[in-house]
């Protein structure tokens, strides 16, 4: 119930902010309650938010289309993994308007994008200095209906549950992909983001364990293995073992060598 | 009745060259008469020196290292764009004296000049002796060594200014011909192995050339020496080739379009540094703008405002939009973002704004919206996003990709400025190339233990090599790139440098 007051109170600053001109919806109970980020003690209920393929099919009946749109989309990542391509390229593909990258850990190497179908007209990348100037940076962003997208990077220093509240609010008036990528550490933080995913990487598969969705308690802990890209499953040619020499560890056999093994066939 | 005989009569064309011998330096913002030695190099080769440099033994087509050795002379690279924003300087300067202005950029020297029809400014000026004196006085001014050529046709002008001897007393084409036959043949620069030919042949100078033509025609060099060069002498000469009137089918000579700059400033009642009291001036001066593109069919992307006060402090802002704007409202709001994210460091008492670059809208290209104004209204809330974005975090904070000529990935990958062109045309050689999704900005060293390559974790190899070799030319690089996982089954994007047998890590592909 506390959660419910609070709800209301921040909504009710965000309608202050705008001119009092005509309130085209007033703020009632029922509008109040229609809104898809509050919660109302259902188990289960419709979800009619918009959402946009991903480019899995399993991952996609999981989150009841594809990656939801207008609402804040966690990823916690494992370790140093970095998968946002690959979770969310194709979508970035097929959605309109500008990419925003906010604080991104590296340089997106553009050739790759563009081959994965990102138009790097429409992609800018922005870094913030502070805690403060990256939620500022989100929310302004996320309010702007040229944002098609925004992949943002959680900045030093933990994010607090208002802050991420404040995200939220600004992600719901939209219609991009909003998109916050947290180390696996904050997965034990309470986060008022719709979905939540721990993304991780076994052998040769990407997994995605959803450990929360909005209007879907029965997907709680759901993992999804997507297979990785067979460019970086990798493959060694055996020919070439033996040119490449690692220090510190014994030469592979030579051609030489191995030839000695080699019994040639005689005709008879 | 005057009018009419001017009509009927055309006035003889005369031209007069000014050649810049050394603007590959004066475009580096050297004179040539500098204490030091300095040399412009293009492609390894020297193509211009100073006095000093020259003095100490350094000629123009020596490689780099023998003009170093000779002269310990500091070598600039060739900028070509820097020279032809000169050059355009130098028309405006020349503009005072005639509207038809041509240049003179010859690929096989680096030199380069200004072509002056002159015959309609003759009179006006006092005379051609008086004229030549006012354009030597401005160029005098500017301060770059230059030479001066009169003649009756173009080329033979800018033939004429490798000489001294200028001629100043009559405008006869036969002195100008005169002149022009005791030209070296080496001075056509366009024609390197005519010119060889031609010295093999017994064709020394320019009269050489002229008495063939005079004695069989035009026709017998254009069988020896091709079409082009004989097109190249009859344009020299002045020669009518095939038609009995060739003045009806000259080329018209180009008139010169000086670039317009708009500038114009509010002085303010009071003194301020009150935002909310610089709105109603920011208002004025932008519809001021607005009226002067207008006006013009032009359009701009960058305004500069100039806020300054009673003491001559002043503080500068730079207004971008994406697309180019003949309206003031979007400018007014993006310059309102940017004074409202700013604190005013001093009183402002005077406000002024200059559109330094403007473009023509109608040569502009525009895609086909069959939904109204959608498109264009999104590109301007992009625009006010990105400006209040800039204002909050700083210009330097958004950036966008651009793609350089390079095999280098860190060099052909880089960061510009969000408001910058961008080139996103992937070389070639990239699309075959397996390449990371991520680039680390600078490569970061692995560390080789006993038991492997160690970076943040040992790592393991998962593919054959795939070799990148880069300037040749400098400072060869040879870099042989590898797929490689981490304990964590991390992908990462390693190279081992071929020279230092380095290590390093340079993109992360999961």
């Amino acid at each position: 119930m506390s959660l419910y007051y609070c709800t209301c109170k921040q909504y009710t600053v965000e309608l202050m902010e705008t001119p009092p001109i005509e309130p085209q919806n007033p703020v009632s109970l029922d509008n109040l309650l229609g809104r898809g980020d509050i919660w109302v003690g259902q188990a289960k209920r419709s979800v009619a938010k918009a959402t946009i393929a991903s480019g899995n099919n399993e991952l996609d009946k999981v989150l009841a289309g594809g990656w939801p749109l207008g609402s804040l989309l966690e990823i916690c990542q494992e370790g140093s993994l970095h998968a946002e391509w690959s979770l969310l390229a194709s979508a970035l593909a097929n959605q309109s308007g500008s990419i925003f990258l906010i604080d991104p850990p590296f340089v997106p190497f553009g050739a790759t994008l563009a081959e994965l179908g990102i138009d790097l007209n429409r992609l800018y990348i922005v870094r913030t200095s502070s805690k403060a100037l990256f939620v500022s940076a989100v929310v302004e962003l996320a309010k702007s209906s040229q944002c098609g997208a925004l992949l943002a990077w959680q900045p030093k220093g933990i994010l607090l549950y208002a802050e991420l509240r404040k995200i939220l609010l600004a992600c719901a008036d939209g219609t991009g992909i909003y998109a916050l990528f947290r180390p696996s550490g904050a997965r034990k933080e309470s986060s008022p983001a719709g979905l939540r995913i721990i993304a991780g990487i076994e052998g040769r598969d990407l997994t995605l364990t959803v450990f929360k969705q909005r209007g879907m308690l029965e997907n709680h802990d759901t993992v999804v293995r997507l297979g990785l890209s067979e460019k970086v499953d990798g493959h060694l040619p055996l020919n070439q073992l033996h040119e490449i020499q690692l220090p510190g560890i014994p030469q592979i056999a030579t051609p030489a060598h191995r030839l000695t093994n080699v019994i040639p066939l005689r005709r008879r | 009745m005057n009018i009419l005989e001017r009509k009927k009569k055309p006035l003889p064309k005369l031209w007069l060259a000014i050649r810049f011998p050394c603007i590959s330096l004066n475009a580096l913002g050297l004179i040539g008469n500098e204490a030091e030695p300095f040399a412009v190099i293009e492609k390894h080769k020297v193509v211009c020196v100073n006095d000093k440099s020259f003095a100490e033994g350094a000629r123009v087509g020596m490689d780099r290292t023998t003009a170093q050795l000779m002269s310990a002379c500091e070598c600039k690279e060739r900028d070509k764009q820097r020279e032809a924003d000169l050059l355009q300087q130098l028309c405006a300067c020349a503009y005072d004296f005639t509207p038809y202005i041509e240049t003179c950029i010859p690929n096989q020297i680096a030199e380069a000049g200004l072509l002056l029809e002159i015959a309609g400014s003759l009179e006006l000026f006092n005379g051609l002796e008086s004229i030549t004196c006012l354009i030597r006085e401005a160029f005098d001014d500017v301060g770059y060594p230059y030479e001066l050529g009169i003649a009756h046709t173009s080329k033979s002008a800018w033939l004429l200014s490798f000489q001294p001897d200028l001629i100043l007393e009559t405008q006869a084409n036969h002195r100008f011909i005169e002149q022009l036959n005791t030209l070296p043949v080496q001075l056509l620069h366009g024609y390197p192995k005519t010119i060889e030919s031609l010295e093999k042949t017994g064709f020394v100078t320019l009269g050489d050339l002229s008495r063939q033509i005079s004695v069989q025609s035009i026709s017998t060099i254009k069988k020896r020496f091709g079409a082009d060069f004989a097109k190249e002498l009859t344009e020299i000469f002045g020669i009518d080739q095939d038609f009995q009137q060739n003045s009806l089918f000259e080329k018209p000579a180009e008139v010169f379009q000086p670039e317009e700059l708009f500038s114009s400033f509010i002085q303010l009642e009071y003194t301020t540094n009150n935002t909310e009291f610089l709105k109603w001036p920011v208002e004025v001066l932008l519809q001021r703008l607005t009226e002067f593109l207008r006006k013009r069919q032009l359009g701009c992307q960058r305004i500069e405002w100039t806020l300054s006060d009673i003491h001559k402090q002043k503080e500068i802002l730079s207004v971008y939009c994406d697309t180019p704007q003949s309206q003031w409202e979007l400018l007014y709001k993006l310059t309102m973002i940017q004074l409202e994210g700013k604190e005013l460091p001093f009183e402002v008492d005077t406000i002024m704004l200059v559109c330094p670059h403007t473009l023509s809208l109608q040569v502009q290209s525009h895609i086909l919206n069959f939904s109204g104004q959608l498109s264009q209204k999104n590109n301007e809330e992009l625009t006010i996003t990105l400006a209040k974005l800039s204002a909050l975090l700083g210009e330097r904070s958004i950036t966008k990709l651009t793609y350089r000529n390079s095999w280098l990935p860190e060099e052909a990958n880089i960061e510009i400025p969000y408001h910058a062109k961008n080139n996103v045309s992937i070389p070639p050689g990239y699309r075959k190339f397996f390449k990371p999704t991520w680039l680390l900005p600078t490569p970061s060293t692995i560390e080789i233990r006993a038991k492997g390559l160690y970076w943040h974790g040992y790592l393991n190899l998962l593919s054959s090599p795939r070799r990148i070799r880069s300037r040749w030319r400098e400072q060869p690089v040879s870099r042989d790139y590898y797929l490689a996982s981490r304990y964590d089954s991390s992908r990462l994007w390693i190279f081992k440098d071929n020279f230092s047998r380095q290590w390093y890590v340079h993109g992360v592909f999961v």
